[in-house]
């Protein structure tokens, strides 16, 4: 049955059926095949898939950052990148990267925010005659690296699905997002340096000045966000309605930018957006039933822990299995199927599980930016207009530092659980 | 709101937007009482699962209308423009079939829980999960009108 029921999905989604739909189609073959009389647990667990107030947090978050990008904050967190970064070499790629770790400091959404960002900034970096393939790279792999900048909207499907502390996984994603950010802005600034790209233009200090107050109110943004959350103030759904509620007053009565026929675009464009995550999110948590009701889970548990009895096999194991289906499909469904079934053989190898969710956010982040499907490789490449082929070559050495520094998370659970312990979550 | 909006919005997109308003206004308000008004609202938080449920129904068939959903066309982009056309009919037949058996057990489902009731907000647990149905219906619908004009588009 399970053999059955992965050869449907697989085949189904090679085809282009929709990823969402094809879980389904995949789920529901499996209760034929079981038994017809419990097809009306479809229903049941697509709805139960998406009732749950945390979840909330998604569309909620999503909407701010829409408000961000159109009501003229994103463009000031950029202009003020530019200040700190601009004049030097290759600055304009340190601003991509700065910018957009600040930008998923409130929206969450990797994709999201590559589009915001490179909306603004690869034609500003095509004017200064940057190569269109360099900065589509740098793009595409500042987005890999939100995933772990919270309130990430990874992390929080995994504290749902795992049942773990989602207020634990923002914090544990802080340190290693933040190593992360500088060591590719190093790169990003080596190879500006090896290519000599130009200097953006300088600025007067009166400019300077400006800049800096027009920043404080996008920055008060993700300060109330985060420190909400880890103040224990409000949980992270309610900092995303209070997000929300602040991007637009921010926007439309102090900035004046976001006008009354914005609205109904930005929360169309978050229906959108979030209707996808959540059909992925619906299907998949029907797909996982139909896998539990036949004891999959379970067998699978029992074979792996036979094979990887210490930590390190395991979690190289778990890592090669999250790396291969990233490569070719979205990790939304192979955090739903497979957390469930990883996470008590984790814990009790003795991994903790804030440690293990970031460690499967850190690879799917690096799966966003792996070809030949990675969705922040996408939408870079479809806002620079450059073939996802040519993007390859430059985007190596991100590649490779992601993929040292998920070794280096792996190996240092020190690393994601200092500010979890710090901030009292563990 | 001004008149030419209205006009040019879809009546699913109104939906969708009250939706979305009122869960921002809904959880906020969570928020406001319990800070500024000391007072911790038992109802918020279902009634915002409520409007949640109905929002994420209703926004994936949205997206089915503009052709979001997440697909893998590394395959469908390698074929010739009739081979296309062949395998999208198929593609919509599988999400028609899934679809279809979708609806039909929503429907039973909703019937067995009209008589349960939301612990909080006293509702009948029929009224958050009908959205299975309607959405569902609606998806259909984006399907079958897609079958008229089948355009393959790149992902996102």
């Amino acid at each position: 049955m399970g053999l059955l029921v992965t050869i449907v999905l697989f085949l189904s989604m090679l085809i282009s059926v929709p990823v969402g739909i094809a879980l389904g189609l995949s789920a529901l073959i499996g209760m034929l095949y079981v038994s017809p009389d419990i097809l009306i647990m479809m229903p049941q667990k697509f709805l139960y898939g998406l009732d749950s107030f945390p979840l909330l947090a998604i569309p909620l978050f999503v909407l701010a950052g829409q408000l961000m990008s159109m009501g003229g904050l994103a463009k000031r967190i950029i202009a003020m990148a530019l200040l700190f970064v601009g004049q030097i070499r290759g600055g304009l790629a340190l601003v991509v990267i700065s910018s957009a770790m600040l930008m998923s400091g409130i929206s969450g959404s990797p994709s999201a925010n590559t589009a915001a960002i490179g909306s603004v900034a690869i034609p500003a970096m095509k004017k200064l005659k940057y190569p269109p393939e360099f900065a589509t790279a740098v793009l595409a792999a500042a987005g890999g690296v939100s995933t772990l900048v919270p309130p990430a909207i990874d992390l929080i499907i995994i504290g749902v699905i795992a049942n773990i502390s989602i207020g634990g996984l923002f914090a544990a994603g802080i340190l290693p997002a933040f190593v992360n950010g500088i060591a590719i802005m190093l790169i990003a600034y080596y190879y500006s340096r090896k290519m000599n790209l130009p200097l953006a233009d300088k600025t007067t200090s009166s400019q300077k000045l400006n800049i800096l107050r027009e920043g404080v109110l996008p920055i008060l943004m993700i300060l109330i966000i985060l420190g909400g959350i880890y103040g224990g103030i409000f949980t992270p759904t309610e900092a995303a309605s209070v997000a929300v509620v602040y991007g637009f007053v921010v926007s439309f009565f102090i900035y004046k930018e976001l006008t009354i026929e914005d609205i109904p675009k930005v929360l169309l464009n978050t229906a959108s957006l979030s209707g996808v995550v959540l059909l992925v999110l619906a299907t998949a948590s029907v797909f996982s039933f139909i896998l539990t009701f036949e004891r999959i889970p379970h067998a699978l548990a029992q074979i792996i822990i036979t094979y990887a009895d210490n930590w390190i096999v395991f979690i190289i194991l778990v890592h090669i299995v999250f790396l291969l289906l990233g490569m070719v499909m979205d990790a939304l469904p192979a955090i739903i199927v497979l957390m469930p079934i990883f996470l008590p053989v984790a814990v009790s190898l003795g991994i903790d599980p804030i440690h293990f969710g970031i460690l499967i956010a850190a690879n799917v982040g690096l799966g966003m930016i792996t070809p030949p499907v990675g969705i922040c490789l996408f939408v870079a490449c479809g806002i620079s207009e450059v073939q996802i082929g040519k993007v390859v070559k430059p985007l190596i050495p991100f590649l490779i530092l992601l993929f040292v520094s998920l070794v280096i998370i792996t190996a240092f659970p020190q690393v994601t659980l200092l500010l979890p312990q710090l901030f009292g979550f563990i | 709101m001004s008149e030419s909006i209205k006009e040019r919005l879809e009546p699913i997109e109104i939906v969708l937007c009250a939706l979305l308003a009122a869960i921002v206004l809904i959880t906020f308000t969570q928020v406001l009482f319990r800070y500024v008004f000391q007072l911790s609202l038992a109802w918020t938080e279902e009634l915002a699962r409520f409007v949640f449920l109905w929002l994420s129904s209703l926004s994936i068939a949205y997206a089915f209308k503009m052709r979001s959903h997440f697909r893998l066309t590394f395959v469908i982009d390698r074929l010739r423009d009739d081979q296309k056309r062949i395998l999208l009919v198929i593609v919509n037949v599988f999400i028609l079939t899934f679809l279809t058996v979708f609806v039909w057990e929503a429907v039973e489902y909703n019937i067995s829980v009209i008589d349960q009731i939301g612990p909080s907000t006293g509702l009948s647990m029929s009224i958050p999960y009908s959205s299975s149905i309607v959405g569902g219906l609606l998806m259909i619908y984006y399907v079958i009108k897609d079958f008229s004009n089948p355009i393959i588009e790149e992902n996102n």
